[in-house]
């Protein structure tokens, strides 16, 4: 399971980087396309959008899994370790349950509906391109079993780890 | 039907119960918002309207400019820039009393102009300008007082990204024009913190200037800067007078940062991918806020929860005076819980329309609502830029709460001129011809 999770760590931060570099060479070109050769190009700001949902929601699995998503955690923190571990476990489960439910559930649903439904200027039909939330889901819910199975286990010492990602606090 | 009343003790009273157990801030909108969509539409419509709302929001050419920026300032804070502002600070204001703190004022006001986060300004400048406070003596819980409260101009001084997600929470209200309009609120912010700086240096005469360091020193400080400060003229300029759009900007702005870090030899090629993951993740935390925040956009409308906070708030008054001061009260107390980006993705869609029903400019609501959520941001117990700031001064943080206290009680008084003088958000918009 450890041996996985580093695997799945690394594949998802190459990942994430190579899409983000990606996304800012599109708007790079975008720009370029537009001021220089002065024609717009049409598909690369329909390309930078999905690949910035993508990048998102790939980048959001990532926050999860290392705990750095944006937290209140002053309350908490002055509970008895016992208590901080039941509200461990149903803060992760409200995540899973709206995980499940919108984003695996809600993202399979929406993109069967729209699966054949063509996108006129990207080779994708838009149900491909709503698989981001789906795929997004299932490695949120990887990361909260881990995560609920580390609160439950008996090296569990209280919240930790689960910090505010600072600067995305003020962006 | 489900009555309006059940949907907004969901939305509510979800919102708070979760917050209070820790859960993720997005989930905690995110899930009520959900639970109230099924309620709705039924099982399966409540879940595919939930994520074709989701994919709306996040769906946006607009908020492209949000990880851009943040790129933009992890290029600049890893590539020796901060300490080129802090250096055109230090020959502009060095022969003033406690010269060292109004150079750090200064500086956050200058790196402003090129960081989009007033974290990651409050990070660079303090970083470099503790261990130069610390040498010539100056009390480190001052020092991290000062170099806190001063950093948030940067989220009204453009660019600020604070800013891109009021105009995307409020229905697209002109990037570019509230970019111009933060300038003099965000000066004024640098002012308040420099004055109270000046009557602390009153009380503490040994804290003297250092001499003029000649002309030659001044212009090769400045000359150095030159190119740092060339970032604002290409992109912001650039929004500003139309060139190109805010994402256009700052995408330019990114390319423009890299270049000049290349030049400059201190970002290396191998320090990109971690740049790049580094800023991807932090603006992730964002864009999934504002994407899950659409489902509650949703809920909210059908549920004519606007309307009915302002009957509740607002009915017993029709003065424009009492409702805006209601309004900035209700953003102090909740603002310093909630982070700004959640602040304004929740209450920009309730207050903006009551705002503009009283004939309050939406640029100018804008500007008030992110100064009143910047003092926030250094306001305890959770507070980002107050951490950080104590962070990297190594001070401990309730020293240096109280020397806080002065800053932000000046700092609330301009929140109240802000508010009641609308000349000074809106006149340079309108000057530039960016709003009537």
């Amino acid at each position: 399971m450890t041996t996985f999770r580093a695997w799945l760590d690394r594949v998802l931060r190459v990942l994430c980087v190579v899409l983000f570099a990606a996304l800012v060479l599109l708007v790079v070109w975008q720009v370029f396309t537009r001021l220089v050769l002065n024609d717009p190009s049409a598909w690369s700001e329909e390309a930078a959008r999905y690949t910035f949902v993508w990048v998102s929601l790939i980048g959001v699995a990532i926050a999860i899994g290392e705990k750095a998503d944006v937290v209140m955690d002053f309350l908490v923190e002055k509970l008895p370790v016992a208590l901080q571990r039941v509200a461990d476990i149903l803060a992760y489960l409200s995540v899973f349950a709206f995980v499940g439910y919108v984003m695996i559930y809600g993202g399979i649903k929406q993109s069967a509906m729209a699966w054949t439904q063509t996108n006129p200027l990207l080779p994708f039909t838009q149900g491909q391109l709503y698989l981001a939330l789906p795929i997004a889901g299932v490695l949120i819910a990887f990361y909260l079993v881990l995560h609920i199975s580390h609160a439950l286990s008996p090296a569990y010492k209280g919240r930790e780890g689960f910090h505010e990602d600072l600067e995305a606090a003020t962006a | 039907m489900i009555d309006p009343l059940v949907l907004s003790a969901i939305l509510i009273g979800g919102l708070i119960i979760l917050l209070a157990i820790g859960a993720p801030v997005s989930i905690a909108i995110g899930l009520p918002s959900a639970v109230c969509m099924l309620l709705l539409a039924g099982f399966d419509n409540g879940a595919t309207t939930s994520v074709q709302q989701m994919f709306r929001g996040a769906n946006s050419f607009a908020l492209l400019a949000i990880p851009f920026f943040v790129l933009a300032g992890a290029i600049m804070n890893t590539g020796g820039i901060a300490a080129r502002l802090i250096n055109l600070a230090r020959v502009l204001v060095g022969r003033t009393p406690a010269a060292l703190m109004h150079s750090n004022v200064i500086a956050n006001a200058i790196f402003g102009t090129v960081s989009g986060s007033a974290v990651a300004t409050a990070a660079a400048v303090g970083s470099t300008m503790t261990p130069m406070l610390r040498k010539e003596g100056y009390n480190p819980a001052m020092a991290a007082a000062v170099n806190v409260s001063s950093a948030p101009a940067g989220m009204l001084i453009p660019p600020s990204n604070t800013l891109i997600v009021y105009s995307l929470a409020a229905g697209g209200t002109s990037i570019g024009a509230l970019f111009v309009a933060g300038y003099i609120p965000g000066l004024l912010w640098a002012l308040a913190c420099t004055v109270t700086v000046f009557f602390y240096a009153r009380r503490h005469p040994e804290l003297k200037g250092t001499p003029f360091p000649g002309w030659t020193v001044f212009f090769t400080t400045v000359l150095r800067a030159l190119p740092s400060l060339g970032l604002i003229v290409v992109a912001i300029g650039g929004i500003i007078a139309g060139f190109f759009t805010p994402t256009e900007g700052s995408a330019i702005a990114v390319v423009y940062a890299l270049a000049l870090s290349m030049i400059y030899g201190t970002v290396k090629l191998r320090d990109i991918p971690g740049i790049l993951f580094d800023a991807c993740r932090t603006s992730s935390i964002v864009i999934f806020l504002i994407a899950v925040s659409s489902i509650m956009g949703y809920v909210m409308t059908y549920a004519r929860l606007p309307q009915l906070i302002a009957e509740t708030l607002f009915g017993w008054t029709d003065s424009k005076v009492v409702v805006l001061l209601i309004m900035m009260l209700v953003l102090l107390v909740i603002g310093i819980p909630l982070d700004p980006t959640p602040a304004l993705l929740i209450f920009v869609p309730i207050f903006l329309p009551i705002a503009v029903s009283y004939g309050v400019d939406p640029i100018h609501f804008g500007i008030m609502m992110v100064f009143n959520l910047s003092i926030a941001v250094i306001s305890p117990p959770s507070a980002p830029v107050l951490f950080v700031g104590t962070q990297v001064a190594k001070v401990r943080l309730e020293p240096v709460i109280a020397k806080m206290v002065p800053f932000l009680l000046l700092l609330v008084a301009m929140l109240f001129v802000v508010v009641f003088v609308p000349e000074l958000s809106m006149w340079l918009p309108r000057l530039l011809g960016l709003a009537n």
